[in-house]
């Protein structure tokens, strides 16, 4: 569904993202850890084209998206789901999840891809009319995470989605995206915390210093005694 | 100071605000969508004015009210080829938010100055959108002023509507929140920046519609009401809707009176001082969220 390939990214002269290459396949749920500042976000932001690569490619659904706006890449059914949230603070919880429906296919599901995010999300359905800028933290990721879904997507690209959330609600966030995989959508996660994600990831990466420094499956993972010492801390 | 003239004052205040304020939601539609302040709007005030006149009085002759539509119509499409062809190539240049600043400030000038050779310095006018006045009592009232008043109050309305109710509009709220979250829901954000500068440009040319039967029609004319407008944006708190509202009312009333006290030219000069005063305390305007 999604391969990267000898991705390298350059913030002006520093080198962040080093010859890259991930897989996902269709309906898995890839998660990439790695400590902050090591180059997981800005992955994710190569990707959905909010930042353009120096080098590689970046081949998903058959095409290669690595020149696309994000614009058009959203309109293939990538969607990012940024850590910041990026919400639309002044516009309502409702409001804010018409625009996820901003797209051309998107528009013309709006309704059933309402109901199915405030099905995920009742607490959003009770906060519709509230504005952005007034929900909690965990709320405000729930939101964020449903006006994503807003556009029926075939591909998620989530930056930390349990961050700074208490561990009910980092449940609650998880058990979504559990109901979202079973969907057939593909998930691609990145995580500092490793604790949950690797309960769920059918493989997992790490990424360090702007290489991946490991790749497997879960299984492969966790019986890995160096990366259960540096990401899990056991 | 009679009673009579404090209510004349204060009606012909009102309306000239309503006038200041399409003026100024332009000026706050672009910067919030768009993030560049537009110099150029005053001479899109004028070149409104200036097409508008050549369709009807001044050339071909047409009716005036086939004139207008047209007149906003193409002023649209320069809105939106303005900010295709000027702005838009300088958002991907590093510094490109000072860069814009001088850029919108030459395109006044060499705007204006167009106008200058074009239709030279003699002032033209438009006609009144309706003639004669209202009596009721002591009071008078140009009908024009009536429909300048109107106009606005319901230019505005459908504003508010198309901004809170349809797509576009929704969307342009949203880019003015945040430019980010726009681009990750796939808003397209060029073509919204292109009707910002688009609408702006049809509010500047009602503006000017209204405006110029009272200030007449000369190649610098829309400066005077750009920079009204712009201190009305300001003293609002910028992109505070309420805030603009009562900013605009404030200052249109309290020229016409330093006008009638003092003399015209006294207004620009108290209102850039009322600008400074206010900024030194309190520096995101009377109305800013703090």
């Amino acid at each position: 569904m999604l391969k990267v390939d000898n991705l390298d990214f350059f913030y002006g002269e520093v080198q962040v993202l080093t010859n890259i290459s991930i897989v996902v396949e269709e309906g898995e749920f890839v998660a990439i850890f790695g400590p902050n500042g090591h180059g997981k976000s800005t992955l994710l932001k190569v990707i959905c084209g909010l930042l353009k690569p120096a080098a590689g490619t970046i081949q998903y659904d058959g095409k290669m998206i690595q020149g696309y706006s994000t614009q058009k890449i959203v309109d293939l059914g990538l969607i990012y789901i940024p850590e910041d949230r990026n919400l639309f603070p002044e516009m309502s919880v409702a409001e804010n999840l018409k625009m996820g429906a901003f797209g051309r296919y998107a528009r013309q599901k709006e309704a059933t891809n309402l109901e199915h995010v405030y099905h995920l999300f009742p607490k959003l359905k009770t906060l519709s009319n509230r504005l952005a800028s007034g929900l909690s933290g965990g709320e405000a990721r729930m939101l964020a995470i449903g006006r994503g879904l807003m556009s029926a997507p075939k591909f998620l690209a989530i930056d930390e989605p349990s961050f700074g959330l208490a561990p009910i609600l980092r449940v609650e966030v998880f058990n979504a995206i559990q109901e979202i995989l079973e969907q057939g959508v593909s998930v691609l996660l990145v995580e500092q915390s490793t604790t949950i994600a690797s309960k769920y990831a059918n493989r997992i990466y790490a990424l360090e210093d702007g290489k991946i420094a490991f790749e497997g499956t879960r299984e492969e993972a966790l019986s890995n005694q160096e990366f259960k010492k540096i990401y899990l801390g056991i | 100071m009679t009673s009579s003239t404090v209510v004349n004052l204060v009606l012909a205040g009102i309306t000239l605000g309503a006038v200041y304020l399409l003026m100024a939601m332009g000026l706050t539609l672009v910067y919030g969508v768009t993030k560049v302040f537009n110099y150029a709007q005053g001479s899109f005030f004028t070149w409104g004015g200036y097409i508008a006149w050549c369709l009807s009085v001044g050339v071909l002759r047409w009716n005036y009210y086939l004139a207008i539509p047209i007149t906003i119509l193409v002023m649209f499409v320069m809105g939106m080829v303005f900010q295709n062809l000027i702005v838009l190539p300088l958002r991907s240049k590093p510094g490109w938010d000072f860069t814009v600043i001088i850029v919108t400030l030459g395109c006044a000038l060499v705007l204006d100055n167009l106008a200058l050779v074009a239709f030279g310095a003699l002032s033209k006018t438009l006609p009144n959108l309706l003639e004669g006045n209202i009596r009721y009592g002591k009071f008078a009232f140009a009908k024009h002023d009536l429909v300048m008043l109107l106009t606005s109050l319901v230019v505005l309305a459908i504003l508010q509507v198309f901004l809170s109710k349809t797509w576009t509009g929704m969307a342009l709220r949203a880019v003015s929140q945040d430019n980010i979250g726009a681009r990750i829901v796939g808003l397209p954000l060029n073509l919204l920046y292109s009707y910002a500068f688009g609408i702006a440009a049809v509010l500047s040319t009602i503006a000017g519609i209204l405006l110029v039967p009272r200030t007449l029609l000369y190649p610098e004319v829309g400066w005077e009401v750009v920079l009204k407008a712009f201190v009305v944006m300001v003293l609002g708190g910028l992109g505070n809707i309420k805030g603009t509202v009562v900013a605009a009312f404030i200052l249109s009333i309290a020229e016409v009176f330093i006008s009638f006290i003092f003399g015209g030219i006294w207004a620009m000069p108290i209102f850039l001082a009322g600008l400074v005063v206010v900024l030194v305390f309190r520096p995101k305007g009377l109305f800013g969220q703090w």
